[in-house]
Formats: C-alpha cells, sequence, structure tokens
C-alpha cells in the first residue's frame, strides 16, 4: 500500500515504515512494521499471515499480553469471518465467545463502527454487558480494538472494514490513548497486507479448484458412460452413484471413476482374449 | 443466454466432479470479486484461462464488464495471475484481473510479489489490457463430456480404451464436433435416459 503519491521499485514491499520522529513506543512499532514488511514466504498461507500479524501487534501495542486477527469476507449479502489467528490460547478462547457464544464484543463494535475501541475494566464494561464480566473472570481485564480499514482513496469510500486486531492484557487500564495512537499506525498497513493476502488466497483457491475439475473431469465422465450402460441411468444418476461410493469407501472420486474404468477395460479385454 | 450465465452453469457443472460436496467454483469466482473489488476501486472484471490439457478454456466475468461476446473491455489497466499446472496439480490457469484506471494494479501487484517472494513471472502488469468480453469455448467442457462418457459406455459394451476413441473418430474429418456428434448419438442409443449434458 503506498498513499498514492511515493512511487516504489517492483518487489519493495509497499508497506510504509513509519517514518515519525522518536516518541514512546516509536523502536517497537517501527520493529513490527519492518516484521510485517518481511513476511516473505513461497508458500506463506493466509493463516499463517494472520498468526504472524497478530504476533507483531503484541509487539508493537505497549502492555500487550495477546492480539488477535479477525479477517472478514468482504462483498456479499452481509460479512462473515473468513478466519480468525491468535498470537495465544487465552485469545482464541476469548474470540470464540465473542463470536460464536455471545457475538458482542469490542471486534465487532470496533467493525460495525470502523473505529478504535478501548476498555481498561472488561468486568464493568457497559458497552458489552455480557462479554465483559465472562472475560473479567478469565482474568482479562483490557482491551483494544482496532478496525482493518483499506484506504478510502485507493479501494472506494464504501468498502468498510476488511477485519480487525484485537489486543488484550491481564491488568487493569493497560491500553492509553498513546498505545491505541500506536495500533492505529500498526493497522494501516497490516489492513493492506492481510486484504491482498486475501486476495491472493481467494485467487489460489479458485485456480486450485479449476485445475481439479479439469484434471478430473475426462476420467469422472467415462466413468459416468459406464454406469449408463451398464444401468441405464441418467448422467446426474450416475455421477450421483459414483459420489456415493467414494462417500461409502473414503475414496477420492477420481480414483473411484479410475477403478471403474479399469475394471471396464479388463473385462473388454478378457472378452478379446476368449474371443 | 448472457455470458455471466453461460459461465455460471458451466462452473456449476464442473463443480459437480469436485472431491469436496462443498466445492463451488461460481461461489470462488464470487469471493475473489468481492476481494478484488475491494482492493482495486475501478476494478472491471477478470478473464480466467485454463490450459495445457485436453480441453482449454477461457472466459470473462465480472458485472461491469460489457454484457456481450466481443465487445472490447474498457480496460485501463490489467494484472495477470498465473498458477504453473503440473503433472500432480493439473492444468495452468492464468487469470487476468481488468480495471479502468491506468496504473490501478501497481500497489496491488506489488504487494502480491511480495506476499509470495516473487519479483517476476507469476504477475504481469498491463500486459492485457486490449482484451474482450468473451465466453471463450466453454462449449469444448460440454462436447469433451459427452465424448468421453461415450468412450465410457463403449468401454462398458466391450471395446479397449483405444477402440472406443477409433470408433469416435473412423470415417470422419474428427474434429470436435464431428466427434461430438458421433458420441451424442452413442449416449442416444442408450436405453430410458437421454443424454443431459450441460448448456454452456
Amino acid at each position: 500500500m503506498t498513499d498514492g503519491s511515493r512511487p516504489h521499485a517492483a518487489g519493495e514491499p509497499v508497506i510504509p515504515i513509519a517514518e515519525a520522529a522518536d516518541f514512546e513506543g516509536a523502536e517497537d512499532l517501527r520493529a513490527s512494521l519492518g516484521q510485517l514488511a518481511g513476511l516473505v514466504s513461497d508458500r506463506l498461507g493466509l493463516q499463517d499471515l494472520l498468526t504472524s500479524v497478530a504476533t507483531f501487534a503484541v509487539g508493537a501495542i505497549p502492555g500487550a499480553d495477546g492480539a488477535g486477527v479477525t479477517l472478514l469476507r468482504v462483498g456479499g449479502t452481509g460479512s462473515r469471518i473468513e478466519a480468525l489467528a491468535a498470537s495465544a490460547q487465552f485469545v482464541s478462547d476469548i474470540d470464540q465467545l465473542q463470536y460464536e457464544t455471545l457475538q458482542e464484543g469490542p471486534c465487532i463494535t470496533a467493525v460495525m463502527e470502523r473505529r478504535t475501541v478501548r476498555s481498561g475494566s472488561l468486568g464493568g464494561e457497559k458497552m458489552w454487558p455480557r462479554f465483559g464480566p465472562r472475560v473479567g473472570r478469565l482474568g482479562v481485564h483490557s482491551a483494544l480494538s482496532l478496525p482493518l480499514l483499506l484506504p478510502p482513496h485507493q479501494h472506494g469510500p464504501d468498502v468498510g472494514a476488511v477485519g480487525a486486531i484485537n489486543v488484550y492484557a491481564r491488568d487493569k487500564d493497560v491500553f492509553t490513548e498513546h498505545a491505541a495512537h500506536l495500533g492505529e499506525l500498526f493497522a494501516v498497513p497490516a489492513a493492506v497486507a492481510v486484504h491482498n493476502a486475501q486476495v491472493l488466497a481467494t485467487a489460489r483457491s479458485l485456480a486450485t479448484q479449476l485445475q481439479e475439475a479439469m484434471s478430473s473431469r475426462p476420467i469422472i465422465d467415462q466413468a459416468i458412460g459406464v454406469l449408463r450402460a451398464r444401468a441405464g441411468i441418467s448422467e446426474s444418476e450416475a455421477m450421483a452413484r459414483l459420489r456415493g461410493i467414494s462417500q461409502r469407501e473414503h475414496t477420492k472420486l477420481a480414483t473411484v471413476a479410475s477403478r471403474l474404468i479399469q475394471e471396464a477395460t479388463q473385462r473388454a479385454r478378457a472378452r478379446h482374449t476368449d474371443q | 443466454m448472457s455470458t455471466s450465465t453461460r459461465v455460471a452453469t458451466a462452473m456449476t457443472w464442473l463443480s459437480a466432479g469436485l472431491e469436496h460436496p462443498d466445492n463451488d467454483l461460481v461461489a470462488r469466482l464470487v469471493d475473489f470479486t468481492a476481494a478484488a473489488e475491494a482492493s482495486v476501486s475501478s476494478y472491471l472484471g477478470l478473464l480466467v484461462w485454463v490450459g495445457e490439457s485436453a480441453t482449454t478454456i477461457e472466459f470473462t466475468w465480472g458485472p461491469k464488464l460489457p454484457a456481450e461476446t466481443g465487445v472490447p473491455i474498457p480496460a485501463g489497466a490489467s494484472l495477470q495471475i498465473e498458477f504453473a499446472g503440473s503433472r500432480e496439480s493439473g492444468p495452468t490457469v492464468r487469470i487476468v484481473l481488468y480495471a479502468a484506471r491506468p496504473g490501478a494494479f501497481v500497489d496491488l501487484m506489488a504487494d502480491l510479489s511480495w506476499l509470495t517472494g516473487h519479483l517476476s513471472n507469476q504477475f504481469i502488469l498491463d500486459a492485457h489490457v486490449d482484451g474482450a468480453v468473451t465466453r471463450g469455448n466453454l462449449q469444448q467442457v460440454a462436447t469433451d463430456s459427452i465424448i468421453n462418457q461415450a468412450i465410457g459406455v463403449l468401454i462398458e459394451g466391450g471395446l479397449t480404451p483405444s477402440e472406443a476413441e477409433a470408433e469416435l473418430t473412423s470415417g470422419i474429418a474428427n474434429t470436435l464436433a464431428d466427434r461430438g456428434a458421433r458420441a451424442a448419438r452413442v449416449l442416444a442409443g442408450l436405453p430410458t435416459h437421454p443424454p443431459d449434458e450441460p448448456s454452456a
């Protein structure tokens, strides 16, 4: 991501490193942004990237004991969670509580209202009357949630949040305004990084399924022909039978199809030998 | 039938052969389109090319593309993403993204290159700005299906695979259309059910 004005060389990561003058936490923020820029791997999957972003967020935000990243599916008829990652198990437990059990919590508020959300005493937090006390009883008392927002001048004003970073601490009143500001500086490039990773992941998913469909279909069609001739059934009925065999035997569809063809071929060859 | 409807029909049919029953090529296209649209504000649509196998297909997809086949896409920028094929994975897949604004994909390409550690050939910028709407040869998918089903019928009837293929090509020009027509007659000769080939 650039701000639209800074050109960059091919292959140079476009995540800007904070160039602000020294302020409290600047070194940790620069180190975390540098790590974000260094996430280079031939096979770094989306889940691994999100986990790394969560880990780097802990380093960037003073006082954090753990962090999680939520990625939303963008577009469609409503948002839904595409992926979740956490730097520690207790964060996963809290996020499960938030998204699955209660559907209430700081990340949901941050995404819906597209703003940073902060609490220093979750046990008595009125914003989340069910979530707060339950998390407080788990021994976590401070929360900071940062929406992941794509820059509107590049991505259009109506994209909305593509996800959120949730940061937690066990002590009370850990996340100051300064910590929130550092988190917001981290969240800007993180939003573009995770979203573009999602672009790559969805492209890869489409390509993988196309490759599978195109390479297995010929053998599946031949097996459909075998079943149609044998049983006098339609194409869709033959496909359903193949899938039924595949599920019963816990065998891949293409493997079942290949076996049917081989068996039919062996019978054909045996008839030729007999003649 | 519009291009997008033809594509959706062909993709739904192809999805029936995927291992996991929840896998759905139309849903993958929708997911990818949503992600690309959020990434680039002037995004128009995409072209998919799948090749290096017995069948090559190519089609365009996107609600902001012109509706009719053959109409030029008003693209100021393009980005090709290639997923190389192999014996294990299947054929090569190329996805070309189109956007109206020149330079629209510069940042996305840089980020994708950085994410994958590739500096060059998986991503190609602005080499396809003169594209046109196409449903390509999706009909070939349907014809190949009929031919392969007919081969299966002939194998079950006692022919070896090579004999079955020869049966479909002997005495004709051996074009795809000719083989398809002969295959359709083989399937039409089956008892009970007519061939329900996909319409693409």
